[in-house]
């Protein structure tokens, strides 16, 4: 017997549908393309500015979509020769009802002649259009390349407050969704807005041309009603379209959650309540797939129809004109026309709709482009870091001497963090920086890196204010190991070589060494050239830790930044980094973010952080004595039982 | 079309999870009949929509050859001298052809909509009937398949079907409609004039299949430079600290542009063979028009006998070449359009062939009859079997021989001689055998690996043991079935999985039809009313992404109080606490010992302190249990045990 769960159809789904899809929000994806452009004007002038390097081609573009335009827009006149040619011809035959041999019965010197031209016109055609694609596909996609490159060299000009203050989903999605959706809309609205417009001027000058208003208005009358309903009712299929997404995004988050959340379900039995709300979940999909694939569905009938009805309108009133009375009235109509006019008459009604639906369809998406093109303009438009000041560049590395001068910093204006801050490290000294999760101890760091700029005081690095080196020259004296181990995509030997791009094998296998790394390394069956995953979830926590440290050491810098915190690791593992730690930090100037009381205990200076500021400064005696916070932290993880941890 | 790249071969994760072959992706009969088996349903709509199909195609290619009746029969004659034919005839036939257009526009219209209609609802039943199985699959599963795999299921592939159905289907069987009675009707018409038109299809498909080979070569690998380029932004928006700190900013840069250029590269290629097609389509289908009006038109004028499949030999007359021109230019457009759809339903199969696999896997067997009953005590403290929720519970266990047994829901927990192995032929426990007396408290200790998590895993059945017996109040576990087994233990997990849904709503999870009162109750005893109060809405905060808001401890309380909201009388506590402060954790510490109290726990221990006041202590090395009993027994023994304890670091 197999575990039986419910899916019957009639066990009530009484969950609130509405508030089910919504709290799921999060997981939409495509929520962003639905945001209103703030500037349209503005960023649809900078977005077409962008096209100036380029205007040889875009001329070409638009030489081409004229000359393709003009020729299609002059064809028709053409094949109503042809069809005027062969119907003199009948005439004569049936008029003149002598029977003729066949050389006589048709004209067919002037209509080959006639075809010939046709002939050459769409060859033109055919060419014209090729250039215009290929030449247009190839500035789009010029455009987008661009703009991708410089929203990259943005992104490293961009100060760090930039990535702390925005998520690292929100700039990712930018970089990617965002140029995305310019990308996929530009190519093809920027041809069609250009060849539709030409195209809609050129057969409405044709038909005004041909002198009958009357014809010209049967041709093009419903153009306006069924270009309003392309509009609308494409804009109408786009909101349920979002909402579309915004379903299938709840029910991504749904699956989602119950399949990392899987033990969870089964621990406490909700299989049945899971699939309830995936069953709402669905229906609510259901619902919104059908009605907007079904408003979208209607709009071409609906077009064609009102193609159709145009086209009899023409072939009608045509009629008339061609047999000179309205309706066999007697009243006769002025201006006969021929044949051929009047087939010449419904091509251009239909060159003059086509492009005027196709661009009312497209306003929707043109418009997401649009605000699309905007967030990455406003990204563009970020404040970058200030530039680097070289006039003390070193000519070579430092010893590894840091003092900390009257600094004071502080994130927001308002809000008073580091004030008149004074620290001296000599080279080898051991600096730990302790406080509770969220005091801020980072922020030493980052003054230290020059990830932010100080406002008052001075940083000195061998005595060299660090404001007046570049940043490259500064963090080249840096190494660092953070608590999250970033790895790339690449080997471990690569993910080592980070940072020392020419160091031999050697040098790579005796950091690793160094770092107790070399060990495990040989044992996967690549060893060094073991590929790792994109986020390195293909070895454990522990060992991305010692691969960090192997990096740090292969660098051998004269100054560290430590973060000594290991989540979760074995055993074995802990002891194996704390003793890479060791290793790393021997001779150098360590910044440690502390959590081992050994450490601290070492530590030349003590600098203990509460909530964002600096509150206490000195060695582990000096700060025990005085009995303050540091004292308090200190003293509570005896009586909270963490035998040897203090964080 | 959007065609991703799958990964084949044995996917990672999982401890040793069985390995899953990849096989190779074709149309299979079986998937098709079972595809159609969801169609039962809809037999009566899929009448409708084929009627409607034929009735729209028939339509339009009607209403081409009305173009001939029109001129022959009304045009031509109002121009001789003494015609019969009037204006109002014409009006007529014009009438009639507009009525052609509007059947046709209509019955398109009507089709699209019941095809929307049913492949929504067979789409729903099919991810109903997906989700409803994944549920019931076995831990196993889930440890062995990775997440965006299976993921996948639900978005690409059940969009493919999703595309053959609601699009591709009905084209391809309008198209073929379409094909078939213009190619007769331009049988009718002239059959020379319909081989010249074969022979310059055969001609126009060389030319397609050329450019188009060519054109989705460069797409796919257009594809693939797009998922190139963002994910090395995405790896360099994450690691922006380390690339800064090791002065990487020129080489990232420089790596970006490289593949940025490959993408253009690609991306032009694949447009520039892309964008051929549409004009040569375009001029090929002109040239055809043009041979077809000469050469009709020389038929015509030298009289030459024309074969008609209707009216055998006759001569060609102006109306109809000018409607088989027409006819022509109907002809080509489905053909192409049939060659695409093929293509979509074949993708769209394949992904039917993934979606019934994970519906065929096999469910988590559960043969188990021991259910947990409310209970209630007789006055002679015989347990009797109530409705209504009396907090006390029995296991009712009826046996063989017709006899009701009810036994007191205690927490009695016996592991006797166990063996284990995720994978057959390595043993990951070895003889385990333990057991713990109601409100016992039972520490696992030792190196990640060595077996604690798996032990707790067989207790609540999440795994089924190889070798040996567990008993639970004196009941094999094997008879108990598993809802109810797991309803009368809670366990905490290190991993701390939160849901979308308001911070009420994430304890109520423990208890389904607890109050609000209960789950702050709840709330209380693990710790976390005081925070929770703090947040922006209390306990109606929503959290987002696994309640990526708050801090690791926070989440951790929440998950506490949803375990004590059930009030199981057994507990698995996982302790690890990482990385969160001190006062943090001594919080959840405490919150943690609230939740022990007067239960049997199982704590996978990594703090001292839990360990030194459990009652016994298991050290477990490698799959075995190598040392047991209280802590000062074990630190009398000077084992393994008294080195972790003494040893120079904390467990973990």
């Amino acid at each position: 017997m197999s575990k039986s769960v419910n899916v019957k159809k009639d066990r009530i789904l009484d969950a609130d549908e509405t508030y089910l899809v919504s709290k799921y929000a999060s997981y939409d994806t495509k929520k962003d393309s639905d945001a209103k452009v703030g500037n349209a004007k503005g960023t649809a002038v900078r977005f077409f500015s962008l096209l100036k390097p380029h205007w040889f081609a875009v001329i070409i573009v638009c030489l081409s979509s004229i000359g393709n335009t003009l020729v299609s827009v002059v064809a028709p006149d053409y094949m109503a020769d042809i069809i005027d040619s062969v119907q003199h011809s009948i005439e004569n035959y049936v008029y003149n009802g002598t029977p003729v041999n066949f050389g006589s019965f048709l004209d067919f010197d002037t209509i080959l002649g006639q075809l010939f031209s046709l002939g050459a016109l769409y060859g033109i055609m055919g060419i014209m259009s090729f250039i215009q694609q290929y030449v247009g596909a190839g500035i789009s996609q010029k455009l987008v390349f661009n703009l991708r490159q410089q929203v990259n060299n943005k992104l490293s000009n961009l100060p760090l407050s930039y990535f702390d203050k925005n998520t690292k989903g929100e700039i990712i999605s930018k970089v990617v969704n965002d140029i995305e959706n310019v990308s996929a809309n530009l190519q093809g609205s920027f041809l069609t807005v250009l060849t539709g417009v030409i195209q809609v001027i050129g057969s409405l000058y044709m038909m005004l041309n041909s002198g009958n208003i009357i014809m010209t208005l049967a041709a093009i009358f419903l153009v306006p009603f069924s270009g309003t309903i392309a509009y609308k009712v494409s804009k109408i299929s786009k909101k349920w379209f979002s909402k579309y997404w915004g379903s299938m995004g709840a029910m991504n988050g749904h699956v989602e959650e119950m399949y990392s959340g899987h033990s969870l379900v089964k621990i406490f039995n909700h299989e049945e309540k899971s699939i309830d709300d995936f069953r709402v979940i669905n229906r609510n999909i259901r619902k919104n797939s059908f009605v907007a694939n079904m408003i979208s569905g209607i709009l071409n009938p609906i077009l064609t129809m009102c193609k159709n009805i145009n086209y009899v309108t023409v072939c009608i009133i045509g009629g008339c004109y061609y047999i000179g009375t309205w309706f066999n009235t007697g009243i006769a109509v002025s201006g006969a026309l021929s044949l051929g006019k009047i087939e010449a008459f419904l091509s251009y009604s239909s060159m003059f709709s086509a492009p005027i639906t196709s661009i009312s369809k497209m306003i929707n998406n043109i418009q997401s482009s649009l605000a699309s093109a905007e967030r990455v303009f406003e990204l563009l438009d970020e404040e970058e870091q200030t530039p680097d000041n070289t006039e003390n560049e070193p000519e070579e590395l430092a010893n590894g001497t840091v003092e900390f001068k009257n600094v004071s910093f502080r994130y927001k204006e308002d809000v008073p963090l580091i004030e008149d801050f004074s620290l001296k490290a000599e080279k080898g000294n051991i600096v730990a920086i302790v406080g509770p999760t969220g005091a801020g101890k980072t922020t030493i760091v980052n003054l230290l890196m020059r990830f932010y700029d100080i406002q008052s005081g001075q940083i000195l690095l061998d005595g060299t204010d660090i404001m007046t080196m570049s940043r490259n020259a500064l963090r080249e004296n840096f190494g660092m190991v953070l608590q999250d181990t970033w790895l790339f995509k690449g080997t471990i030997k690569e993910n080592i070589c980070y940072g020392v791009d020419d160091a031999t094998q050697e040098q790579i296998e005796s950091a690793a060494k160094s770092a107790n790394i070399h060990d495990y390394i040989m044992s996967l069956p690549k060893g060094y050239d073991t590929q790792l995953a994109e986020d390195g979830t293909n070895i454990s926590q522990g060992q991305r830790q010692l691969i960090t440290i192997a990096r740090a050491l292969l660098k051998d810098p004269k100054i560290l930044i430590l973060d000594e915190a290991t989540s979760s690791v074995d055993t074995r593992t802990e002891v194996l980094i704390q003793q890479a730690m060791q290793e790393l930090m021997k001779g150098r100037t360590s910044f440690v973010i502390a959590h081992r009381l050994s450490t601290i205990r070492n530590a030349d200076n003590i600098i203990v952080m509460r909530k964002g500021t600096i509150v206490e400064q000195g060695t582990h005696k000096q700060l025990i004595d005085k009995d303050g916070f540091y004292a308090m932290l200190y003293n509570s993880q005896f009586t909270g039982g963490i035998p040897e941890d203090i964080e | 079309m959007s065609n991703q790249p799958r990964r084949q071969g044995p996917p990672s994760g999982g401890p040793g999870g069985p390995k899953m072959v990849g096989k190779p992706v074709s149309v299979n009969k079986n998937t098709v009949k079972r595809l159609l088996s969801y169609f039962s349903n809809y037999k009566l709509h899929m009448i409708l929509v084929f009627v409607f199909i034929i009735t729209s195609a028939v339509a339009s290619v009607m209403a081409s050859l009305f173009l001939q009746t029109l001129i022959d029969g009304y045009v031509t004659p109002m121009l001789g001298a003494n015609s019969s034919v009037g204006f109002s005839d014409l009006a007529m036939a014009l009438v009639k052809m507009g009525c052609l257009y509007v059947c046709g526009a209509l019955s398109g219209l009507f089709y699209s909509r019941i095809m929307a209609s049913v492949s929504q609802g067979i789409l729903k039943k099919i991810r109903d009937k997906m989700f409803a199985h994944m549920q019931t699959l076995p831990i196993k599963y889930f440890d062995s398949h990775n997440f965006g795999d299976t993921m996948s299921h639900y978005t690409n592939d059940t969009d493919s079907l999703r595309q053959m159905l609601a699009q591709s289907v009905p084209q391809a069987m309008s198209s073929i409609v379409t094909i078939v009675s213009v190619f007769f009707s331009m049988l009718r018409q002239s059959v020379w004039l319909t081989l010249i038109v074969i022979a310059f299809l055969f001609i126009i498909f060389k030319a397609m299949g050329f450019i188009g080979g060519k054109s989705s070569k460069y797409f796919v690998k257009q594809q693939k430079s797009v998922a190139d380029v963002n994910s090395y932004i995405e790896e360099m928006v994450n690691g922006q600290k380390v690339v800064k700190v090791f002065c990487y900013e020129d080489k990232s840069k420089a790596e970006f542009d490289r593949r940025n250029n490959e993408l253009f590269n690609n991306m032009r290629k694949a447009n520039s063979y892309g964008n051929i097609v549409g004009p040569v389509m375009n001029n090929l289908g002109y040239i055809l028009y043009v041979i077809l009006a000469i050469v009709g038109g020389l038929l015509a004028i030298k009289s030459i006998p024309n074969l008609s499949l209707t009216a055998g030999i006759n001569t060609l007359t102006l109306g109809t070449i000018a409607s088989f021109l027409t006819l022509s230019r109907s002809f080509v457009q489905p053909i192409s359009q049939v060659s695409q759809q093929i293509n979509a339903i074949a993708m769209a199969m394949a992904g039917a062939e993934r979606i019934f696999a994970l519906i065929d896997e096999a469910p988590e067997a559960d043969d188990g009859y021991v259910t947990l009953v409310n209970a209630k005590y007789d006055a002679d403290g015989n347990i009797t079997e109530s409705e209504e929720r009396t907090g006390q519970w029995a296991w009712k266990h009826p046996h063989s021989d017709g006899t009701l047994e009810y036994i007191p829901l205690k927490g009695n927990v016996v592991l006797d001689d166990v063996d284990f192995a995720y994978v057959e032929g390595k043993t990951v426990l070895h003889n385990v055998s333990l057991y713990a007396e109601p409100g016992q408290k039972v520490a696992f200790v030792g190196a990640t690996g060595a077996g604690k998590t798996t032990i707790t895993n067989l207790i609540n059945r999440f795994y089924d043991i190889a070798d040996g017996k567990i008993r639970y109040d004196g009941i094999n576990i094997n008879k108990i079935k598993k809802a109810d087994l797991r309803r009368s233990m809670g366990i905490v997990l290190q991993d701390v999985n939160l849901f979308t849904g308001t911070v009420m709503e994430n304890i109520r999870y423990g208890k389904l039809d607890a109050t609000d009162e209960e789950c702050i109750a709840a709330a209380k005893l693990a710790n976390a009313d005081g925070f929770i109060r703090m947040l922006p809405q209390g306990y109606n905060t929503v959290l987002e992404g696994d309640g990526s808001g708050l801090s690791q401890g926070q989440r951790q309380l929440i998950s506490i109080a949803r375990a004590a909201v059930a009030d199981p009388p057994v507990m698995i506590l996982d302790e690890a606490t990482s990385s969160i402060d001190t006062r943090t954790e001594a919080i959840v510490q405490s919150g943690m010992d609230a939740l022990m109290k007067g239960r049997t726990v199982f704590v996978i221990a990594h703090r001292l302190s839990t360990v030194q006041n459990s009652d016994v202590i298991m050290v477990l090395e490698q799959g075995r249990i190598i040392e047991r009993g209280s802590h000062e027994k074990l630190i009398a023994e000077k084992g393994k045990y008294y080195q972790l304890y003494t040893g120079a670091f904390e467990l973990e």
